[in-house]
């Protein structure tokens, strides 16, 4: 059972033992010191204070029986007055003694005082009757004396005896007191000793139990604080590692920022020039869209000079049919010279003027054929040269066709490149932003890794004091380990003793 | 324009000029004296040689129609044509006298005869009127047939052709081929 009770439980066992045994002396001393006390307040508070009520008492009546005699002498009601007040205060005195005493004998004591008061007042009375009838006053006097002053002497003897008794009652509970103090005391040392007794028995059993569990305890901290000092030695050189590993990284990150800064500048240089590229190719579209309509008006002309020259063309080839008819009618002009100058011949003499005009029309047939062919040379010669402008003129068609076609490439080029140039200015702008964002967010990441880096170097110093305190703990511990051997030694020794 | 066509323009209205002077020239001199001595000559061309026909031995030149062949008929006998009425057979003159032709435009002449025999020939050079001195014997135009004489015209020589050695030729009893 003790080896399940954990040593808090011990201790509190046995500090709840050691405060059952404080709680009891405690409760007895109060026991004794509320008897003493009450004993002594009796003393004080019944006895002296009877003491005090019959002083009162005898005072009061003193001052009436004074009171009295000055009425008696002067008549002033003033005195009388006065004496009534006393002899009230007097009753009241009196009914407060009687309620402080607690015996009988002082109770009948306090009675007969009273009485004896009521025959000493009718005494006065009659004084005082006999006063005013203006009876002399050496017969008042002598009534007084004969009447109220034995009285009064009662009264006085009364409470000189109430008096003795009431000192005798109160050096009895002073004695009474003063011993029951005394066999307190004697109790309260007894319990005392007692109760040291006690407390040294369940201390050495606590300090055995405790000191078992504490070396168990010990052993287990020395252990935990071996390991945590191991640990803590791995935490230190891994934050020192994490700490300058956080410089390299803030170090990388400031290059960062520097190069994206470089970058960003680099974006907006690239984004003015794509917005002039942009602005140019647009310029450049327009110079290329007035071009084509010059080379389109060109080709229009080139056109119209194409069909000139097929007009020209077909002319010539109008001129060469005619030129053919005209070449057939000379050759048959020419035939029919040679007929004509073959019948001539066959004619004879007759026939020679007939040959003549066979001659003269042969002449002329070859005249003619002879131009005709001059005329067909010419007619090729502009055939070939229509033809050959015709095929200038087609080529240059074609180039300027090629020409337009490839102005309006250029243009479709332009348009595209102006497209590109301004998407290209578009992602500058969105890489601009975008860097100009990375900057900031490195910068953000920089200056956290800055909070990072302290906050590594805070928790290189703190497990630094961590590894402190876990050396000065397996020190505590080797310490605590050093008395609890030392106290279970002597222990032992006192038990062998 | 240019200093050549403007040459040539200039030469074209002289040559006008000299052909309408000529021409009235004609009207104005006698009949007789008009023409030079000499002989009529028809120049012709068969493939790529160049003959001579004397133009009193001809009584027709003119293009060559259609030419009906005969069935078995000889190599030089083209067939039949129709000439001024007359059904006339065409003979090829090229290869009764062994030379080159070809298939252009024919020409045909009658020849001045009893019965009119057509000679189908390849091109019509034109009638020229040569001087008696410029014909010489053929004695050396060697591989030439049907040919006694050649007339000089400039630097070229032309052989004429005989035409009754071709007569002859063609009445010679025909070979079936």
């Amino acid at each position: 059972m003790e080896k399940q009770w954990t040593v808090g439980r011990k201790i509190a066992m046995g500090l709840g033992g050691l405060a059952l045994i404080t709680v009891f002396v405690s409760a007895m001393a109060m026991y004794a010191l509320n008897s003493v006390v009450a004993a002594k307040d009796r003393v004080i508070n019944v006895e002296a204070r009877t003491l005090i009520d019959n002083q009162e008492v005898g005072a009061l009546f003193d001052a009436k029986v004074a009171d009295a005699r000055g009425y008696l002498l002067t008549l002033d009601e003033h005195h009388l007055e006065s004496m009534r007040k006393n002899r009230s205060q007097f009753a009241a005195a009196l009914e407060l003694l009687r309620n402080d005493v607690s015996n009988a004998e002082d109770k009948k004591t306090v009675a007969e005082i009273e009485r004896l008061e009521r025959e000493h007042q009718a005494a006065l009375d009659a004084a005082f009757e006999l006063r005013r009838t203006n009876a002399p006053l050496q017969d008042v006097i002598a009534l007084f004396e004969k009447r109220a002053a034995p009285l009064r002497i009662e009264v006085q003897q009364q409470q000189d005896l109430f008096k003795t008794r009431t000192e005798q009652h109160m050096s009895g509970a002073k004695e009474a007191a003063t011993a029951f103090a005394d066999r307190m005391n004697v109790l309260l040392l007894i319990i005392a000793a007692l109760s040291v007794i006690v407390a040294i028995v369940v201390s050495i059993i606590l300090s055995r139990g405790l000191a078992r569990q504490i070396g168990t305890a010990i052993q287990h901290v020395q252990t935990s604080s071996t390991q945590l000092q191991s640990a803590t030695a791995e935490q230190v050189a891994g934050t020192r590692e994490q700490t300058s590993a956080v410089a390299e990284v803030s170090a990388t990150l400031k290059e960062l920022v520097s190069t994206a800064r470089q970058m960003m500048e680099n974006a907006q240089r690239v984004t003015r020039v794509a917005e002039e590229a942009s602005s140019s190719a647009r310029t450049g579209g327009i110079t290329v869209q007035r071009t084509q309509n010059a080379v389109s008006a060109i080709k229009k002309q080139v056109d119209l000079i194409v069909g000139h020259m097929l007009d020209l063309g077909k002319k010539s080839q109008q001129i060469g049919a005619i030129l053919e008819i005209i070449n057939e009618l000379a050759e048959q002009t020419n035939i029919l010279s040679i007929n004509a100058t073959i019948e001539s011949a066959g004619a004879g003499e007759n026939g020679k003027r007939f040959a003549v005009v066979a001659d003269e029309i042969r002449k002329l047939a070859d005249r003619v054929g002879g131009s005709s062919k001059e005329i067909r040379v010419l007619i090729d010669e502009i055939r070939s040269a229509a033809n050959t402008t015709v095929m200038a003129t087609e080529d240059g068609s074609k180039a300027v066709e090629a020409g337009i076609r490839q102005f309006e490439e250029v243009a479709q080029v332009f348009q595209q490149i102006a497209a590109m140039v301004e998407t290209t200015t578009d992602a500058s702008r969105e890489i601009e932003l975008g860097t100009r964002q990375q900057v900031s967010a490195v910068e953000q990441v920089n200056t956290a890794l800055s909070g990072v880096g302290q906050a590594a170097k805070d928790a290189e110093t703190t497990t630094r004091q961590t590894q402190e305190t876990a050396t000065q703990l397996a020190q505590l511990s080797r310490n605590l380990s050093a008395l609890v051997s030392a106290h279970n030694t002597a222990t032992s020794s006192s038990a062998g003793a | 324009m240019t200093e050549t066509s403007s040459d040539s323009t200039e030469q074209l209205t002289a040559r006008l000029h000299a052909y309408r002077d000529a021409f009235d020239r004609a009207f104005a001199l006698p009949a007789d004296t008009q023409r030079d001595p000499g002989i009529d000559i028809l120049m012709i061309r068969m493939g790529e040689t160049v003959f001579a026909l004397r133009l009193d031995e001809l009584s027709n030149v003119q293009t060559c129609g259609k030419v009906v062949p005969i069935p078995g008929s000889s190599t030089f006998l083209l067939g039949l044509a129709g000439i001024r009425g007359a059904v006339v057979p065409a003979f090829c003159l090229a290869t009764l006298l062994g030379c080159a032709s070809t298939d252009s435009k024919r020409w045909v002449v009658l020849c001045n005869r009893e019965a009119p025999v057509g000679l189908v020939f390849d091109e019509l050079l034109g009638l020229r009127q040569v001087q008696l001195a410029d014909i010489y014997p053929a004695q050396t135009a060697a591989g030439q047939t049907h040919s006694s004489e050649v007339v000089r015209q400039g630097s070229q020589v032309v052989s004429i052709i005989n035409l009754d050695s071709v007569m002859d030729q063609i009445h010679r009893p025909m070979k079936l081929s």
